[in-house]
């Protein structure tokens, strides 16, 4: 009898095995097919020279000119990743403050809720294309070309006075001010991370908080206990998702740089300058798993 | 009346301070969030004459819609947006679908080799479209997967390799098979909803002898509805906004508007507008940009408190 069930279980996760192969047997196929092998393709590309003509398309390994190219005879290149990669450090933690304290704010009941949370999603329709960078170049030009007076331009208020008034260490007002500069473009660039952590805010049961309560835990103690840990998880994908999301926008120098010479029909060098640049967001990427993995899952288990 | 007491008061209190304090901070946010979008129409609906003016007005005396139509020529707009329909938002459609599929595939069953499936999930979340739009549209000339047809046109002659460049497909194919744009946050998004769907009714279908497809079709899908919302929206939006596969594989015929909005500098440069320096080619780009988004904002609009109220449910676990 025990025999037999233990036969009918293993044949059923045999069986559950088999609709897992079938659900995803498509997209296995189209993950090598057209995820994977464009990748390879694409770094082998950057350490060759492609020219498509009129018999197809003809690649030749050249080794690493192109690298050498982009590296020693365009030195603008180097600076612009330096920067970009800069950008990376200012505007991945302020999207994530920004979107933690937007869906700290947006979570929970008070009257107006949809008409706030809809105002607030409003970004992620707008802010994922050209028309940021569009409006970005234009808005600023504006201003100032026509002659718009500062203060009722672009600039709504002058966050410079402000700042050299509080009397911050400049390393820190530096930093301030830079993101404040871009608060425009940080603010619209966290609705889907807002989006996201509102979804894993939901997902804490009730009970952990009725527990905080009962043990008497203020509201910072219950954040800090009780949410974050729990946030952790979506934290990680919520900071994977803002680089990626800085990294291919279209106000990304390095992506417009590759592209323009996409148009010169340098694909070699091109690809190269994707990828070198790639290399180092990728390096930050995996530290922040590292971190995570060192720091938090130990420290919380597996709940965390 | 029952006095309340100092301890209610006292919370009372809190949650009237906090309640005071989110409303402040939602409106002077939600003014960041709203003012670039009035700056634009109030820019593009504004006389020329009025743009060069010192005082900046909100809303203008003089209202004028030239600009739209000036836009619209430059961006083709009809033809241009036929092409986007066809292909952007059929692709999402599929995509909609299909990552569904996956993700039930992945959070319904275990199976060997779950690790390395979801390491590559995650993969594919960390390297962005535009790091290997290239080499896709490269292979999209000779369509071919991974190099078999080749071999079997360089043994036999016989060559099956398709040219589905400057076709739709080269975002529907992607997107049927689940690896479109984003489909990995999609897919993350689908199946942190099926972890916290109780998957007794499905048990149920499997006992009364459903099949796994038929189980996903009638019993799975129909209980998501919730979560389609987000994922439609969100896979809408991204496909409206993706210009640089499509920039890559359209070089002649119609382009989507995305490729047309992304490269407006061009035709404008050419007419002898300066973009940046002439205030005319600057309220031009800003009538495009409104022409660009006012589809999906007015879909946004349209479904805007079912996807609010979808979001609520898709964290939403056991």
């Amino acid at each position: 009898m025990i025999c037999k069930v233990k036969h009918k279980n293993r044949s059923i996760k045999e069986l559950k095995e088999r609709y897992a192969y079938m659900f995803l047997s498509p997209w296995i196929f189209g993950m090598i097919v057209f995820f994977l092998f464009p990748i390879f393709n694409s770094i082998y590309l950057s350490f060759a020279k492609m020219s498509i003509g009129t018999e197809g398309v003809v690649t030749q390994f050249v080794g690493n000119i192109n690298y050498y190219k982009i590296l020693v005879t365009e030195p603008e290149y180097l600076d612009n990743v330096l920067l970009a990669l800069k950008n990376i450090f200012i505007s991945v933690p302020f999207i994530l403050v920004v979107s933690m304290v937007l869906a700290l704010l947006l979570n929970g009941n008070y009257k107006g809720r949809v008409f706030f949370r809809g105002l607030y999603f409003m970004p992620v329709i707008i802010a994922t294309g050209a028309v940021l960078q569009l409006f970005l170049t234009t808005a600023s030009t504006n201003a100032t070309e026509a002659a718009v007076s500062d203060a009722a331009g672009f600039n709504m208020i002058d966050f410079d006075a402000v700042l050299t008034g509080l009397k911050l260490p400049s390393s820190i007002e530096k930093y301030i001010s830079l993101a404040l500069s871009e608060i425009f473009m940080l603010v619209w660039q966290s609705g889907i991370q807002t989006i996201l952590i509102i979804a894993g805010l939901q997902s804490i049961p009730d009970l952990h908080y009725e527990v905080a309560r009962v043990e008497g835990a203020n509201a910072w103690e219950t954040f800090w206990f009780v949410t974050f840990p729990q946030l952790i998880r979506t934290m990680i994908l919520v900071i994977i998702f803002s680089i990626i999301d800085v990294c291919s926008a279209n106000t990304n120098e390095i992506i417009s740089a590759a592209y323009n010479k996409f148009n010169d029909i340098e694909y070699g060098v091109g690809s190269a300058m994707l990828w070198f640049y790639y290399l180092f967001v990728a390096i930050i990427m995996l530290l922040i798993f590292l971190i995570y993995q060192k720091v938090f899952v130990k420290k919380w288990g597996e709940s965390a | 009346m029952i006095k309340a007491s100092p301890v209610k008061i006292k919370k009372r209190m809190t949650s009237l301070g906090i309640n005071v304090f989110r409303y402040i901070m939602l409106t002077v946010i939600g003014y960041i969030v709203i003012y670039p979008l009035f700056y634009m129409i109030s820019g593009s609906i504004k006389p020329i004459k009025a743009l060069l003016d010192v005082r900046f007005i909100w809303i203008p005396r003089h209202v004028t819609f030239d600009l739209f139509e000036t836009a619209f020529e430059y961006l083709d707009f009809l033809p241009s947006l036929g092409r986007t329909l066809s292909l952007q938002i059929v692709s999402a459609f599929i995509e909609v679908f299909i990552c569904a599929a996956v993700a039930y595939g992945f959070s319904r069953f275990d199976f060997k080799g779950k690790k390395i499936a979801t390491a590559f999930l995650m993969l594919s979340l960390m390297v962005p479209l535009p790091m290997y739009s290239l080499s896709l549209s490269v292979n999209y000339r000779q369509l071919d997967f991974l190099g078999i047809l080749g071999i079997i046109d360089s043994l036999t002659g016989l060559d099956l390799r398709l040219n589905v460049f400057d076709t739709d497909w080269v975002y529907w194919l992607p997107s049927i098979f689940g690896v479109g744009i984003r489909s990995g946050m999609l897919i993350y998004i689908y199946m942190q909803f099926f972890k916290g769907l109780p998957a007794e009714l499905e048990d149920a279908a499997y006992v009364d002898g459903a099949g796994p497809i038929r189980t996903f079709l009638q019993i799975a899908l129909p209980s998501s509805s919730v979560v389609i919302v987000t994922v439609i929206v969100l896979a809408v939006v991204w496909h409206w906004n993706e210009s640089y596969l499509a920039a890559l594989c359209f070089t002649n015929g119609t382009r989507p508007l995305s490729v047309m909005i992304s490269q407006i500098e061009v035709p404008l440069h050419q007419d002898g507008l300066w973009l940046g320096t002439q205030p005319i080619a600057n309220t031009i780009v800003f009538a495009s940009c409104l022409l660009f988004i006012a589809i999906p904002l007015v879909l946004y609009l349209i479904l805007q408190r079912k996807f609010v109220k979808s979001i609520d449910r898709v964290g939403i676990t056991g």
